[in-house]
């Protein structure tokens, strides 16, 4: 049975996609079997970012509406060996003509081929968002070190914590700059973990030379020289199990009574 | 004129933290036709929805009353023999489900507003109710008590959280925080480990000045409320 994973954030322009691009093709090049799915309806993108949209035939809606068959809505991806496949977001469908229950369906047919469905959930909090969260049992929060993106991210982390599935939680956060994290003005990778109280599963550095390898439909983790590649490539040792992620440094939790004792004057 | 209502929108389901809540128009229908429209539709959907998740109804701009709940039990126990709470908004799962909903009318405006309106005060009926949340309150939250609450953890950044006495933070306020909001509370109290506020509100007087002028603190905070007037303990150990 395949892991299904969301990767979400409430603000756009965090990096989602790239990210999804890069530890999708991460995972197909540690053999393991992976299907990437742009979920952001009208506004598709992630077939660019891997490199893959000439090939790209049908799409999530197509296959939710039976328009085509699952075979026709997989893109594989040659320089992965086959391992990373696609299903490319529609652009002239809206988001509400997804239906459900019948994405139920073919995240159920997912689940038998292959080992990680990686899904790119859109910006904002809306039926796109609701859609893509649904069904994961693990979700992976965007977010980048400046405010607005961390008041969104904690709206997100609200609705997935309340969600009637429960999910693993986790936090990615991206575009982080090591040399500005002295700086009273930056906030630093501690103070978010801090900040949103979920166990950070990765830091990845601002690279520009990502925007490049993006334009260019090559994800940057073919790059083995790039400091980015190695960051992505432990977050996906994490993903698939390899190592454990980073907790935030909070002390061990204490009983009502000894948190009132402690706080009492 | 109105536009006709169609059978398919006087009921709905969507999920929260407790099970499914089930929300049904009030009102253009017989309301028996529109339970067992609920019903047919919860028929179709209850694979779905699994077997054992608890069932909540409600009306779409109202709690049900005890009549309408009584009617609901009854008609989806004699058709399909499935058990149906009536939800209610001032419980303790509120926190979940305000959560799940975009703030609508808890705002601190309406609030204030409410001393002068017999509706809003009627939300205000129990003030001796106690709610304790164990956990962070974050962004978009917004919590509401006609009684006191105790949070143990942080009121976060674009969170909200309302009491209609006295508020206990055991952690940093950076949201927005109301106290003493009772239209009978004479006195009470805010009391946090640390204050980064937005907003504070005690009774309907807003503490913005009061606030910025105490500057950011990481040290315990008092703020008494007794009979309109506010006062403020700094807690220091020296």
């Amino acid at each position: 049975m395949g892991q299904i994973i969301v990767f979400t954030s409430g603000k756009g322009g965090v990096g989602k996609s790239t990210l999804v691009a890069n530890i999708g093709t991460s995972i197909a090049l540690a053999k393991k079997r992976v299907v990437v799915i742009d979920m952001d309806i009208g506004l598709r993108n992630l077939d660019m970012i891997i490199g893959l949209e000439r090939k790209v035939k049908a799409n999530i809606v197509d296959l939710t509406k039976n328009l085509c068959t699952l075979d026709d809505a997989l893109v594989y991806d040659k320089r992965t060996q086959n391992y990373l496949a696609l299903i490319a977001a529609s652009q002239s469908d809206l988001k509400k003509d997804i239906n459900l229950f019948k994405f139920h369906k073919v995240l159920n047919d997912l689940e038998e081929i292959f080992d990680y469905i990686i899904i790119d959930s859109p910006a904002g909090i809306e039926e796109g968002f609701n859609k893509s969260v649904f069904f994961a049992k693990k979700a992976i929060v965007v977010v980048n070190p400046e405010i607005s993106s961390i008041r969104d991210a904690d709206r997100v982390l609200a609705l997935l914590e309340n969600h009637r599935i429960k999910k693993e939680i986790f936090l990615l956060i991206n575009r982080y700059r090591k040399d500005l994290s002295q700086r009273s003005y930056y906030i630093s990778a501690t103070e978010i973990i801090d900040l949103l109280h979920v166990p950070c599963i990765g830091i990845i550095s601002e690279d520009e030379r990502v925007l490049r390898q993006n334009n260019s439909g090559v994800p940057f983790v073919y790059q083995s020289s790039f400091s980015v590649s190695t960051e992505v490539k432990d977050v996906t040792d994490k993903i698939v199990g390899k190592t454990k992620s980073i907790k935030r440094n909070a002390p061990p939790s204490k009983s009502i009574w000894e948190k009132m004792k402690k706080n009492s004057i | 004129m109105p536009a006709k209502r169609t059978p398919d929108s006087v009921v709905s389901f969507k999920g929260f933290s407790e099970g499914i809540l089930m929300s049904l128009m009030l009102h253009d229908f017989e309301f028996d036709k529109v339970i067992r429209k609920a019903v047919s539709i919860y028929k179709k959907k209850q694979d779905f929805f699994g077997a054992n998740v608890d069932l909540y109804a409600t009306g779409f701009d109202r709690e049900l009353t005890d009549d309408e709940g009584g009617m609901v039990r009854k008609m989806f126990a004699y058709l399909i023999q499935k058990p149906v709470h009536t939800y209610r908004d001032n419980t303790p799962n509120s926190l979940q489900t305000s959560s799940l909903t975009q703030p609508t009318d808890t705002s601190f405006s309406s609030l204030n507003a409410s001393s002068d309106n017999p509706e809003k005060v009627s939300s205000f009926s129990d003030p001796n109710e106690f709610l304790v949340i164990g956990k962070n309150v974050r962004a978009g939250v917004v919590v509401q008590s006609p009684g006191n609450i105790i949070v143990f953890g942080d009121i976060h950044s674009g969170a909200k959280v309302i009491a209609g006495k006295s508020l206990y933070v055991f952690g940093s306020i950076k949201g927005e925080a109301g106290f003493g909001q009772h239209p009978e509370c004479k006195q009470a109290i805010l009391a946090c480990k640390e204050i980064k506020a937005m907003r504070i509100i005690a009774a309907n007087q807003s503490l913005d000045n009061t606030i910025t002028t105490l500057g950011e603190t990481s040290i315990p905070v008092y703020i008494y409320l007794n009979e309109g007037d506010v006062s403020i303990v700094k807690i220091t150990h020296d």
